[in-house]
């Protein structure tokens, strides 16, 4: 069994729910946690609010990334919404990178075009 | 507990609800309570006094607890955030008879090898499949407890499980006990402590990687520590197996503002590649 734990930065935000993975149906050593990528006024191209993972579709010039989140559940406890992205909105978003370079990683937090920040992880 | 049919689940005598009920720490049963409200009311007419405000007899019967409602594992569980570090079994671990102790460690080498290397092996939680008994009552994301007469249903965020437990109910036949994914659960209340019995889960569920065979026994044991707070003890028996019973404990907090949200396993970004290993999938 793979499933990722909870992190204390999630917790403390919690109203709800005390304690979720926040992803239980694989695991997240795929990304490099030892390392935070970030990139500035990129484009969404999709966002998808769903279990098992909310992701991020983003485009910064010919490259497309996609950042995986945790569920639905996990994201609602830091103040994500189902509508919080759409497409076309400018953001900034910072990632665990894949392990592997390719482009896309677990979102960590995301900067919505009103300037408010997101922890996704 | 092989060959055994339709018969009560272990230490369990058959017995309906109303006499569980009159069984629960009231030796004069029900003939005392009639007899005590007749009393009571005639000598209330005859005397034409008010009516006390007292309890009856009838009136102290115990209920069965309730543990219906949304639970989540208390504290949540999988407290390292690591995720190179493969998770390991609760409790200390099964412990298995040869050869299945080598062959289970050797898998979960081969695991925690993939998780080094940052490419995960599948297992069944990739494939969005359900985890069964007892890997539902782990409350990965939070479950969801109902009490109806005769059943007591799991339900689980992760997956949208369903789980049923019969209360009182003889075993099948083994011949009419197809394994599958949560096995055949019969429940019985002791006191204040539900106990559910289970068996008839298919081998091909495994619990952390834990082979099992046909006579694989699940006991579980529920008890309420605190008005919000639920201890589950599970002991799982395998003579085929398992040296000795393997048990291990989880606790839940009663979450009265949590509403379940349905949990779909569409919209997957991870790819299972031809190697066993899972790679998250790119748009």
């Amino acid at each position: 069994m793979s499933k990722i734990r909870i992190r204390a930065g999630v917790l403390g935000a919690s109203l709800l729910a005390l304690g979720q993975p926040l992803a239980a149906h694989h695991s997240f050593s795929m990304f490099d946690q030892t390392r935070t990528s970030e990139l500035k006024g990129v484009s969404v191209a999709q966002f998808q609010w769903a279990n098992p993972h909310v992701f991020v579709v983003i485009k910064k010039d010919e490259t497309t990334y996609t950042l995986e989140c945790g569920s639905p559940s996990n994201m609602s406890k830091t103040g994500w919404k189902f509508n919080s992205l759409k497409p076309g909105d400018r953001i900034n978003v910072s990632f665990y990178p894949l392990r592997n370079g390719k482009p896309g990683g677990a979102l960590k937090v995301a900067t919505l075009p009103n300037g408010s920040k997101l922890d996704a992880w | 507990m092989r060959g055994e049919h339709q018969m009560p689940p272990k230490g369990q005598a058959k017995r309906g609800r109303t006499e569980q009920l009159m069984r629960l720490g009231h030796p004069g049963g029900l003939t005392f309570a009639l007899i005590a409200t007749l009393t009571w009311v005639c000598g209330g007419v005859a005397l034409a006094a008010p009516m006390p405000a007292r309890p009856t007899a009838v009136a102290s019967v115990k209920a069965e607890p309730d543990i219906s409602g949304v639970w989540e594992r208390y504290p949540g569980p999988f407290l390292d955030d690591d995720e190179t570090k493969l998770t390991p079994p609760p409790g200390k671990g099964p412990e298995l008879k040869e050869p299945y102790a080598s062959e289970w460690r050797a898998i979960r080498n081969k695991r925690q090898a993939g998780l080094t290397a940052g490419t995960p092996l599948v297992d069944a939680s990739t494939r969005c499949l359900p985890e069964g008994t007892p890997g539902i009552m782990e409350g990965i994301y939070p479950i969801q407890i109902l009490q109806n007469p005769g059943q007591i249903t799991v339900l689980a965020e992760l997956f949208m499980q369903t789980r049923r437990i019969y209360l009182d109910a003889p075993f099948p036949a083994p011949d009419d006990l197809a394994p599958s994914y949560f096995g055949f659960s019969s429940g019985h209340w002791e006191g204040d402590m539900l106990v559910v019995e289970t068996r008839g889960v298919q081998k091909d569920l495994q619990f952390y990687d834990i082979p099992h065979s046909d006579a694989m026994t699940i006991t579980e044991r529920y008890r309420l520590i605190a008005p919000d707070m639920l201890r589950l003890d599970v002991s799982v028996e395998d003579p085929e197996y398992l040296k000795t019973p393997y048990s291990f404990s989880w606790e839940y907090k009663r979450n009265r503002a949590y509403r379940i949200p349905e949990y779909v396993c569409d919209h997957r970004l991870d790819v299972i590649n031809s190697d066993g290993t899972v790679s998250m999938g790119l748009k």
